[in-house]
């Protein structure tokens, strides 16, 4: 399979040539075809391979789907253990990482002038290998350093196994985000330094300290599908979320109850509870020994106490307390960038001690398979190199697709560190602040590009396979190592016998087979492997005992931090660019902050009240300073904060990270906008956290000082609040378990249908959906799978200023109830293929229709664009086409040959992925059947990580899609004006205050 | 000029004298009408080539002035007919001499009206893909679409006004023809048609001008229906009532009639009509001003009655938007300006006085203007689901085809001001006595 | 009122009335007539870098079409074979041939052929070869008698109109997004 592999990529190049005519008016005059065809491929058929995802740490299995050998679509691989088969918007968008039109084409090498200047490899390697072998001469081969991001498995081994060989130690696992407190906040009441296991899905009340486990922590995904499963309500029982912080972030928007706390105190919380839990005697399964020992360390945190400190009402904490101790089981979770301070670790020590008195450890909370994220270097490592850096004891640096000059606090002095350090060569695919500061730039393959493994967690190998033939010029990071390791001459040469790293990485892979699959045949093995996208082992939990004496040693400094008249600054990972790396994504920009509507940009989230007293209104331009920097910012108001904090979006504020990161970039979408965003590491404090070692993200105090200019906020939202028209409406629990079992609860009547024409005929299908708004976290997968999948086209800040961006399908964001309990809805918006669609009758020429099978399509090509449809819609789903916009080369390689490129003046919307339905019919005819149930299914159902949205066959009774649009909960929206939408919602429901 | 005595000859020589060759003060404002056509030509140019994006309407205000213009257009034409055709069957006399005037407006505001619909097209260079005929594979126009009624109406509005006007032209014509020399001489004679005024020709003219009146005459009313239907049809608050069709009609005369007064000041000041057209004519047309204005100023009433009776949330939400909203001024303007201010014309001082009449029927042009501004766009930019509320901006190329046509209007309406007699030649002279021998022979006493 | 009416009826006044009608018209048509060519422009000529004769292979030597334009039995697209699947036949066949020689010299180059694209569908529609072959419609219904041609002498568009007749005549499906995509 490999030779085919590689014909493949020689001929593929030009085999794709003939398909990448989707966007351009003139059609092309040349048909060419493959010198040697390749089995695999059958032109106009797609081909999928499984891969792995790695836009994040969490390591989600990826499908790709390639057609005539480019990749246009990647989704979930539904037989890996983290995601099942779903993605998130980072994962969505990994495709224009490998397209980006920014990416590095060929190698580059600074020239005296201090600007780089292309080279050819030969070159490039020739000129490293000769430096290297001067350092080593000069016995400074010990001096040599690497810094990669979360690596594991082979890619992992092999730079090691480099290091070594040319005699040195230096390796860094670099993350910003590489959850330190957690760490040792194990160490001290477990004796375990790492991350474990949690089990979301089979908890009954999980009590979020800071954790945003929905957006970023940890592994996203697979923690929503858990969370989606624990919230569905079945048997009378549906799980509850309560989440303690200063934010209301998405996760906590998600959370039955947030209370929010001043940053800092969350373990007080916690132990509070822990206090009344024993006090109470209601823990579980503790020693009575150790239970006495627990409530001396915790005697003071008695409700006054901690509601003095907190806020928390007395009786709130107590009821907290006996909810989360009846659970069966519960699960506290804590961390995350509200909780890294300098009492992060006690915090999560408290966290720890929470689910030990109610029996959760080795319930769900289990050591074993741990995160491998464990194996992360701390910013004390980080620290600790710069300094070696200063004392110019770095002889040279190497580093990939890290960007430490962008996320670590700009007082640590990397960047002035990089200036002692003779040869800094950067093996990334993209130009960032930190490769921009290399002598040599070394392009590296996108994942997407290359073969590899990763093991996000202990014994869950994820197998990583090239989709596609590289765009540019570059090599796998692994091949370059090698090649470089034999021109180093003998003693390195010697360490790897492998030709390439695909050698070298089955070879890893035979070890593997040997410890796992003896008794299969190694090839059968790895075919397997490559098919399923890896080798998953479930490995069992290590049993740990809480360490009680320690207990209050590492309790301490849990003592209030000062509440000093500046405000604290909290800067959070965005949902869509996570520390930064997304920022060079269209799509990730272009997409709205699930919480703050605003696209393009980050922003100084302010509460109203703060505001008010600060005389700052919306979208003022704000000095924020703290003691090591100041940036400007615009201001957003945002009740959902605890007053006396700032919070800010980490990830915006590039300075040379491609046109669509950076608004000073010659290519920049944006003409007009000069400033976007502001990165806050500048105002952070750069000496680690003491005890844990972690980043102390919640260091900074900030002073702000208006500008008096206005800046602007580019929001997607007309209006936070829904008016009683109930478009997102919920429904109470209590009206729901009074109904018993959900089936045939007649709490719903539908709205009877008048029609004074003729109903439509559907003789065999009609499709239709159903979204359950229990189940919609507002993450906002959907919505990038829906670029991916159907050209939708990126309009930039102004023109989303002005409402005109594309997408089909948007989440909007309701805020409803009281400001100081606030209670958010998230409902995904698209086309709702009405029955009686208002618009339809006002087409002047037929451009848009209802067609046999209950859809309303739109005929592109018919449309003269009266725009009358739009008008007439109330969902206000249609989107038109202003200009013609373009996709710049290679970025028009992911175009879908299956969805037409819409020129300008013409009327678009969702067309429930009619090129899919037409693919899943005409599969269904080739083998002589229907189609079958949930076989067709549409890019945004697909990529949903918590399965909110339901497509199929309306007509059959049996399909999923009908028997979920029997559900008592359901309704349609505006359904007064009779517009019957083959859409159908199903109502969140909401515990009262008394049931949480 | 008030004993100045009306004869044929004085009328033949004053009105034809309003076709010598022009004057300075022409020119400029011919120029100054091309230069804005130019500068309306190049911004559809822009339009055309980069898309309906240069304009500043957005998601979910896909229409603005767009319409705005278009209906305001429809709008104006509806004066014509109504004092040429409707006045004529109930033979009322004073009409004799505007009429002309108010026709030529009509089919100027129609040549301006029939851009709009195709303009604001996303693709303008299929525009024909909305015309009535068999399309490719079979296809044809959706008569369900108000879009498509409105292509009939106007169409047939249009036809049947030239032709009418054209009609009432060819007598008079013919007198130009008698005066004209060289090249305007067979201009004219073609025009003419061959008339003679011979009997038989009177006997056919006469019964062709009361039949083309009479076929007229419904289109004053249904015209405007139709275009009214464009919004009644669909299910937007605010577009979505039954009252349009009637609310619609006498809006657009009541704009109608104060463009003619607003065009009729200063051509009878410059060209010396006022013998022919008399403050009584002018004080005639401020009265029905004052029907029509009651009319709208109720129909408001109505619409905001409606909206608050309906008990319904989305039609209260978007009439409260109109008066308090983003664009409230705007509707300000225009419930002062078409229901309050022409009520001065119950005042026979002020609907006698030429300065009064001139401002306030101009008023009411900008009043009706917002009028359609308002329902246009407050309904679009607050519709059902309040998560895609947005506002309209206009850039500069909103205003300058707004600017453009009403330059492009003003353009007809000067060449006809040259080119044909602007008075009814032929109707005055009906409503004079026959000349006595001595006359003929004397010619008119100075 | 019956003499007027009848007057009317044949009435000089009709000269006016068709010089506006004639007018009108005219307009309207040189109108309908505006320059907004939508055709693609095209520079290249028909010569291909091969010439490759269907007559000789289809017609002569009774090839069939799907023997070559394999995938259209089970793709969207029927595809042009691949330069090795014509050495197949001509590493035996015709070697001398100027024209085989040619084949040969790609061959050997490892080049494919740059052929030149002669049918053309509009990019927005959806066509799918083997749902048509499976239903057993020939090639030359939409392609003509290619066995019988040396060459193609000028490029086709597949038009809507003859996709539509077909449709409705065969009673296939004309649901606009059977094709529109």
């Amino acid at each position: 399979m490999e030779v085919n592999r590689r014909d493949f990529l020689k001929v593929l190049g030009i085999g794709g040539a003939a398909t990448l005519t989707s966007c351009s008016a003139q059609p092309p005059e040349k048909l060419i075809p493959y010198l040697i065809p390749v089995e695999e491929i059958i032109p106009g058929k797609a081909t999928w391979y499984a891969t792995v995802c790695r836009e994040c740490p969490a390591g989600c299995g990826m499908l790709v789907r390639t057609l005539e050998g480019r990749a246009v679509k990647v989704e979930g691989n539904p037989d890996h253990p983290v995601n099942r088969g779903r993605l998130c918007a980072r994962g969505q968008a990994s495709l224009q990482g490998l397209y980006n039109p920014d990416r590095i084409r060929q190698p580059l090498l600074k020239d005296a002038s201090g600007s780089f200047k292309s080279v050819s490899w030969e070159e490039a390697e020739a000129w490293l290998a000769g430096r290297l072998a001067e350092l080593r001469q000069r016995g400074k081969g010990s001096g040599i350093a690497w810094l990669t991001p979360h690596t594991t498995g082979t890619l992992d081994q092999l730079i090691d196994r480099w290091l070594q060989a040319l005699g040195s130690k230096r390796r860094l696992r670099y993350e910003p985000f590489a959850y330190e407190p957690i760490k040792s906040a194990n160490r001290l009441a477990f004796g375990l330094e790492a991350i474990p296991t949690y089990d979301l899905e089979s908890s009954e009340v999980i009590i979020a300290f800071g954790s945003d486990f929905l957006e970023t922590w940890i592994s996203p995904v697979m923690y929503a599908r858990e969370f989606a499963a624990m919230r569905t309500y079945e048997h009378g029982r549906m799980g509850r979320l309560i989440f303690i912080g200063p934010r209301l972030s998405l996760t906590a928007a998600n959370a039955d109850q947030w209370v929010s706390v001043p940053p800092g105190t969350e373990g007080v919380v916690a132990l509070g509870m822990v206090r009344v839990i024993v006090t109470e005697g209601l823990s579980k399964a503790v020693p009575k020994g150790k239970v006495d020992s627990i409530k001396s360390v915790v005697n003071r945190y008695t409700p006054q106490f901690v509601s003095k400190a907190t806020g928390v009402e007395p009786e709130q904490l107590e009821r907290l307390a006996r909810r989360f101790a009846q659970a069966n089981p519960g699960l506290a979770l804590g961390g995350g960038t509200a909780v890294s301070g300098q009492e992060a670790t006690s915090t999560l020590v408290a966290v720890n001690l929470l689910n030990y008195v109610t029996g959760n450890v080795g319930e769900t909370v289990l050591f074993g398979p741990l995160s491998t994220l464990s194996r992360l270097s701390t910013y004390r490592e980080m620290v600790a190199l710069i300094a070696a850096m200063q004392r110019g004891q770095v002889s040279s640096l190497f580093f990939s697709e890290v960007n430490p000059a962008f996320t670590l606090p700009k007082a640590a002095g990397f960047e002035q560190a990089l200036e002692k350090v003779p040869l800094v060569v950067s093996c990334s695919s993209f130009m960032d602040e930190t490769t921009a500061k290399a002598n040599l730039v070394l392009p590296t393959h996108t994942p997407l590009e290359s073969w590899g493994d990763h093991e996000p967690w202990e014994g869950m190998h994820g197998l990583m396979q090239p989709a596609m033939q590289p765009v540019f010029q570059t090599r796998s990071l692994g091949d370059l190592l090698l090649s470089l390791a034999k021109r180093l001459g003998d003693a390195p040469a010697a360490v790897f016998k492998e030709e390439n790293f695909y050698e070298f990485l089955r070879a890893r892979w035979r070890e593997l087979h040997q410890r796992v699959r003896p008794d299969v045949e190694f090839e059968a093995f790895w075919v397997e492997a490559l098919r399923r996208g890896g080798e998953f082992k479930e490995l069992p939990a290590r049993r740990v005992r809480l360490n009680v004496g320690a207990l209050p040693q590492a309790l301490k400094g849990l003592e209030l931090p000062g509440q000093a008249g500046s405000l604290i600054l909290l800067p959070y990972p965005s949902i869509n660019h996570f520390d930064g790396r997304g920022a060079n994504k269209s799509w990730l920009q272009e997409l709205p902050d699930p919480m703050t509507q605003l696209t393009w940009d980050s922003w100084l989230e302010v509460h109203p009240e703060d505001a008010k007293r600060l005389a700052i209104g919306e979208g003022d331009l704000v000095v924020v300073k703290s003691s090591h920097g100041e940036i400007k910012l615009p201001a957003h108001l945002y009740p959902g904060l605890k007053r006396g904090v700032v919070a800010v979006p980490i990830g915006q504020g590039h300075t040379a990270y491609g046109r669509y990161a950076d608004p000073h970039h010659p290519n920049a979408l944006d003409t007009r906008v000069k400033e976007r965003g502001a990165n806050p590491l500048t105002l952070l404090a750069p000496e680690p956290d003491s005890r844990s070692g972690g980043l102390l993200w919640l260091s900074a105090r900030v002073t702000l000082t208006k500008t008096g200019t206005k800046y602007l906020l580019a929001s997607v939202s007309g209006s936070d609040r829904q008016h009683n028209r109930g478009i997102a409406q919920v429904i109470p629990l209590e009206e729901i378990t009074r109904g018993g079992q959900e089936a045939g609860h007649p709490t719903k009547k539908d709205h009877p249908v008048r029609q004074m024409y003729p109903p439509h005929e559907h003789p065999i299908y009609r499709w239709g959906m159903v979204i359950d708004l229990n189940s919609c976290i507002g993450c906002s997968a959907c919505v990038v799978a829906c670029y991916a999948e159907n050209n939708v086209p990126v309009v930039g800040k102004e023109e989303v200023a002005r409402g005109r961006e594309a997408s089909w399908i948007r989440i909007e964001r309701f805020a409803e109830g009281p400001p100081d309990r606030p209670e958010t809805r998230f409902l995904p918006m698209l086309c709702q293929h009405c029955d009686a669609a208002p618009c339809e009758p006002v087409c002047p020429v037929y451009a848009t229709v209802h067609n046999s099978e209950g859809l309303n399509i739109q005929v592109y090509n018919r449309c003269v664009g009266t725009r009358y449809c739009s008008n007439n819609c109330p969902y206000m789903v249609r989107r038109f086409n202003w200009f013609t916009y373009e996709w710049p080369e290679p970025l028009h390689l992911q175009l879908n040959p299956d969805v037409t490129v819409r020129e300008k003046g013409v009327m678009e919307k969702c067309t429930f992925c009619l090129q899919r339905i037409t693919d899943g019919k005409a599969r269904a005819k080739e083998e002589g059947r229907p189609v079958r149930d949930g076989e067709i299914v549409p890019a945004c159902a697909q990529a949903c990580p918590t399965r909110a949205i339901v497509f199929g066959d309306l007509k059959d009774p049996e399909s999923e899609v009908s028997r979920l649009s029997r559900s008592p909960r359901r309704y349609r929206i505006f359904e007064q004006l009779n517009t019957q939408p083959a859409i159908t919602y199903l109502k969140k429901i909401v515990p009262g205050p008394k049931e949480i | 000029m008030a004993g100045y005595r009306l004869t044929y000859a004085n009328v033949n020589r004053d009105i034809l004298r309003t076709m010598e060759p022009p004057g300075k003060l022409w020119y400029i404002l011919l120029a100054i009408s091309i230069a804005f056509v130019a500068l309306g030509g190049f911004a559809f140019a822009t339009q055309v080539r980069y898309g309906m994006g240069v304009w500043g309407l957005t998601h979910p205000v896909m229409w603005a002035i767009d319409i705005t213009n278009f209906v305001f257009w429809i709008g104006i034409a509806h004066s014509g007919t109504l004092i040429s055709a409707i006045l004529f069957l109930f033979r009322v006399r004073w009409r004799a001499p505007i009429y002309r005037t108010a026709e030529a407006v009509t089919v100027f505001a129609l040549f301006t009206a029939a851009l709009f619909p195709i303009i604001h097209l996303g693709r303008p260079w299929y525009f024909y893909w909305l015309l009535p005929y068999q399309q490719v594979g079979g296809l044809w126009i959706n008569f369900r679409s108000p879009l498509v009624w409105d292509v009939f109406a106007v169409l047939t509005y249009m036809m049947v006004s030239i032709i009418f006007f054209f009609t009432g032209l060819v007598p008079d014509l013919a007198v130009v023809r008698d005066q004209a020399k060289g090249w305007r001489r067979r201009l004219y004679a073609f025009l003419a048609q061959g008339w003679q005024g011979t009997d038989r020709q009177w006997r056919h003219y006469t019964a062709a001008y009361l039949f083309l009146a009479a076929l007229a005459t419904p289109l004053v009313v249904s015209v405007h229906s139709v275009v009214s239907w464009d919004f009644a049809v669909s299910i937007l608050p605010g577009w979505h009532s039954t009252i349009f069709a009637p609310y619609f009609v006498a809006g657009a005369i009541h704009s109608g009639l104060a463009m003619v007064i607003a065009l009729l000041i200063p051509i009878r000041r410059i060209f010396r009509l006022d013998p022919y057209v008399t403050q009584t004519h002018l004080e005639n047309l401020a009265k029905l001003i004052i029907l029509t204005g009651l009319i709208v100023g109720y129909s408001y009433a109505v619409e905001f009655f409606i909206a608050w009776y309906s008990a319904n949330t989305f039609e209260q939400g978007a009439f409260l938007y109109r008066v308090v909203g983003d664009y409230a001024w705007g509707s300000w303007i225009m419930i002062i300006f078409n229901a309050v201010v022409p009520l001065l014309f119950f005042v026979k001082k002020i609907r006698t006085s030429t300065p009064w009449l001139l401002g306030i029927s101009l008023l009411i042009n900008v009043g009706m203007w917002f009028e359609r501004f308002i329902i246009i766009v407050t309904s679009l930019a607050h519709a059902y689901d309040p998560y895609t509320w947005g506002l309209y901006k206009p850039t500069w190329v909103d205003l300058s085809i707004t600017a453009g046509s009403f330059a492009w209007f003003g353009m007809w309406f000067l060449l006809f001001a040259k080119f044909l007699p602007i008075v009814s030649i032929v109707e005055v002279k009906e409503q004079l006595p026959p000349p006595t021998k001595a006359e003929m022979t004397a010619g008119a006493p100075e | 009122m019956k003499t007027t009416l009848i007057a009317f009826l044949k009435g000089a006044w009709l000269g006016p009335v068709k010089t506006t009608l004639v007018a009108l018209l005219g307009g309207a048509l040189s109108l309908g007539q505006l320059p907004f060519s939508r055709m693609p422009r095209f520079s290249g000529t028909l010569e291909q870098p091969v010439t490759m004769n269907h007559k000789i292979h289809a017609g002569d030597y009774q090839m069939p079409c799907l023997y070559c334009h394999a995938n259209a039995r089970r793709s969207t697209v029927a595809g042009i074979p691949s330069v090795q699947f014509c050495m197949g036949c001509h590493k035996i066949t015709g070697l001398a041939l100027p024209t085989v020689q040619k084949l040969k010299g790609y061959w050997d180059r490892k080049e494919p052929i740059p052929w030149v694209k002669v049918f053309y569908q509009p990019d927005f529609v959806h066509f799918s070869h083997v749902a048509h072959v499976r239903v057993g419609v020939t090639c030359q219904t939409c392609h003509g008698p290619v066995q019988t041609m040396d060459r193609f002498p000028n490029r086709v568009f597949i038009t809507m109109d003859q996709c539509v007749a077909c449709h409705r005549q065969q009673q296939a499906s004309i649901d606009c997004v059977m094709c529109h995509k």
